[in-house]
C-alpha cells in the first residue's frame, strides 16, 4: 500500500473528498444552467461566517457552516422575492456582507490566522473524524434528494413558467435547491476551501458542457471530471505539499482547456 | 361546457392597466384565436388564465370551478412566447424537454413509469419529431423546436393546448404545416386550441372563435360573424389589412 493510506486524516480526506467531488457538479450543474453561478461563491463567504461562529462559540465548524449557509440561502431567495433590489446585488451583499463579520469575528479570537489560510484554500490535514461523520450524513441526504427530484429541478432550472403552469410548487422546489447548494458548499469548506469551491462546483460542469451532450449524460461527465480532479488533487497535495483546493482546481481548469481542444477538432 | 371561463378581469403592472373589465367563455373543443396588437396584453391575459398572476379583479373559472380551487394543471399544455428562443447553451436533448411534459404527473420522489414513457412517445410520434429524440435542443432550426416544445405540451395529455404566438422564428413552410396540424389535434383528437397571435390573417383562416384584444375586449364571437359585423373595428385596429383579407375570403 502506498504511504499516503498509512495516515487516517489521508483517508478521510479522500473519502471526503469523493463524497464532495460527486455532489459539487451536480448541484454545480443546476446552478450553472440557471445563471446562478456565483451562488456559490457567496454561500461559501457565508459558511466561513458559520466557521468563525464556531470558532467564539465552540461548536463543531462544519455543522456551524452548514446552518449558516442553509440560513443565507433562506435569507437570499426571501430577499430577492420581497425586495425590488437586483438578485445579483442580494448576493454581493452577502457575500461581503458575511466576509466582514467572519473578519471580525476572526479577529476576536486571536491566534486563528493560520487556520483561516487553510479554510480560505482548503487544507487535507484539517479533515477531523467528526467532520466526516457530518459530510457523510450529509453527502447521502443532499445525493438523495438530488436523486429523487432530479426531474422537478431539471424542469424548473430549463423553463420555470412552464413548470408552474404544469402544477410544481416552484418557488419552494427551487428554495430546496439552493438549501442543498448551500450544504454542499459547508461540506467542501476542508478540501476545496472558501474562495475555490465555487469553481469546483463549476469547472467541471462547463467542461462537460463542452461534449454536447444531453442533460443526464453531461451531469455524468462532470461528476467524472470532478472526481478526477479531487482525487489526483489530493495525490498531489500530499506528495508536493500544495494547498489542496489550489491543486484540485488547477487539474479542473486544466481538464476544461482540454476539453476547449476537444471541441476545436 | 366552458372550459376557459372569464368574468370582468382587471389586472395592472404596478399602476399600469393593462387589461380591463374582460369577459368571455372558450367552449370544449373550440378552436379560438386571441388576436390583438403587440403590446395589447395578450401573453398577460394568458398568464392570467394560467395563474402566473392573479388579476386585480374579475374572477377566472377552468373546466367550471374557480382557478383557486383548480388542481388538474396536467390539463392544460401551455407553449409560452419565448419558447422558441431558449437558452442555447442548456445542454438538453428533444427528448428531455418532451419529457418535462409529464414530471408534474409523474408526481414527486417518483421516476417516469412505462405509461410515462408512452404519453412521450406518442407525443414524438404525432409531433413528427421521433427522429429528434437524441438531437440537442440547440441544434435544432426553428420549426423542429417549435414541435419539440409541443410535443411537451401535448405528452400530459391535456385536454386544451394554449399557444403563445407559436410562429414566431419558423420559416414559412413549416408554418402552415404547423397550422395542419393543429387542426388536427382540434378536429381528430378534440383538443380544445387557445391560439394566441398578432397576425390577424392566420387567425382568420384557422380559428373558429376570434378573441379580439386590446387592453379590453374589443369583439369576441364567430369568426364569421365578426368579420362581418365588427368589419369597422377590427380595420381601426389593422387598417388595410383587413379589407385585403376580406377580398381573398
Ligand atoms: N412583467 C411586466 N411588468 C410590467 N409591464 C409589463 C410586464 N409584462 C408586460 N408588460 C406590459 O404590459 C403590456 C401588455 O404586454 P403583453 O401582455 O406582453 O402584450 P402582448 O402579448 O399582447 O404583446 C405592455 O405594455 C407591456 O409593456
Ligand atoms: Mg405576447
Amino acid at each position: 500500500m502506498p504511504e499516503i493510506f498509512n495516515y487516517d486524516f489521508m483517508i478521510r480526506a479522500f473519502m471526503v473528498g469523493a463524497l464532495v467531488g460527486i455532489i459539487a457538479p451536480v448541484i454545480g450543474m443546476f446552478l450553472i444552467v440557471k445563471r446562478y453561478s456565483l451562488f456559490a461563491d457567496t454561500l461559501a463567504h457565508v459558511s466561513l461566517l458559520g466557521v468563525a461562529v464556531s470558532v467564539l462559540a465552540g461548536t463543531q465548524p462544519v455543522a456551524s457552516a452548514v446552518a449558516l449557509a442553509a440560513l443565507g440561502a433562506i435569507g437570499i431567495d426571501r430577499l430577492q422575492a420581497r425586495t425590488k433590489v437586483y438578485g445579483e446585488s442580494v448576493l454581493a451583499l452577502f457575500l461581503s456582507g458575511s466576509l466582514a463579520v467572519a473578519t471580525v469575528l476572526f479577529g476576536l479570537s486571536r491566534g486563528f490566522n493560520a487556520n483561516l489560510l487553510n479554510l480560505l484554500f482548503g487544507s487535507i490535514a484539517t479533515v477531523q473524524p467528526l467532520d466526516l461523520y457530518f459530510v457523510a450524513a450529509l453527502g447521502v441526504v443532499v445525493l438523495s434528494l438530488a436523486y429523487l427530484l432530479f426531474k422537478e429541478f431539471f424542469f424548473i432550472s430549463f423553463d420555470e413558467e412552464a413548470a408552474k403552469v404544469s402544477g410544481l410548487k416552484v418557488e419552494r422546489l427551487n428554495l430546496v435547491l439552493m438549501v442543498l447548494a448551500a450544504i454542499t458548499v459547508s461540506l467542501s469548506i476542508r478540501i476545496v476551501g472558501v474562495l475555490l469551491i465555487g469553481a469546483l462546483m463549476v469547472i467541471p460542469g462547463l467542461t462537460a458542457m463542452q461534449f454536447k451532450k444531453s442533460f443526464k449524460a453531461t451531469i455524468l461527465l462532470a461528476v467524472v471530471f470532478s472526481l478526477l480532479s479531487v482525487i489526483l488533487g489530493l495525490f498531489l497535495s500530499f506528495y508536493a505539499g500544495l494547498a489542496s483546493g489550489g491543486i484540485i482546481v488547477v487539474i479542473a481548469l486544466a481538464f476544461f482547456v482540454l476539453s476547449l481542444l476537444f471541441k476545436e477538432k | 361546457m366552458a372550459i376557459i371561463e372569464l368574468d370582468e378581469i382587471s389586472f395592472s403592472y404596478s399602476g399600469e392597466p393593462v387589461l380591463h373589465d374582460i369577459s368571455f367563455a372558450i367552449e370544449k373543443g373550440a378552436y379560438a384565436g386571441v388576436i390583438g396588437p403587440n403590446g395589447g396584453g395578450k401573453t398577460t391575459l394568458l398568464h392570467v388564465i394560467l395563474g402566473l398572476r392573479s388579476p386585480n379583479s374579475g374572477s377566472v373559472k377552468l373546466f367550471g370551478g374557480d382557478i383557486a380551487a383548480f388542481k388538474d394543471w396536467t390539463k392544460i399544455g401551455y407553449l409560452p412566447q419565448r419558447a422558441a428562443h431558449i437558452d442555447g447553451r442548456f445542454p438538453i436533448t428533444a427528448y428531455e424537454v418532451v419529457s418535462h411534459g409529464r414530471v408534474a404527473k409523474a408526481g414527486l420522489f417518483r421516476r417516469f413509469s412505462a405509461a410515462d414513457h408512452e404519453a412521450i412517445d406518442h407525443a414524438l410520434e404525432i409531433s413528427d419529431v421521433s427522429h429528434l429524440v437524441n438531437r440537442l435542443i440547440s441544434d435544432l432550426s426553428g420549426g423542429e423546436r417549435q414541435r419539440v416544445f409541443i410535443a411537451r405540451a401535448l405528452s400530459s395529455e391535456p385536454e386544451v393546448l394554449i399557444l403563445d404566438e407559436p410562429a414566431a422564428g419558423v420559416d414559412v413552410g413549416s408554418q402552415s404545416k404547423f397550422y395542419g396540424f393543429l387542426q388536427e389535434l382540434n378536429k381528430k383528437h378534440g383538443i380544445t386550441i387557445v391560439f394566441v397571435s398578432h397576425d390577424l390573417d392566420i387567425i382568420a383562416h384557422e380559428a373558429s372563435q376570434l378573441i379580439c384584444i386590446n387592453r379590453s375586449l374589443v369583439c369576441e364571437g364567430p369568426v364569421s360573424l365578426i368579420f362581418h359585423e365588427k368589419r369597422a373595428v377590427l380595420e381601426s385596429i389593422y387598417g388595410e389589412s383587413v379589407r385585403l383579407m376580406l377580398n381573398e375570403k
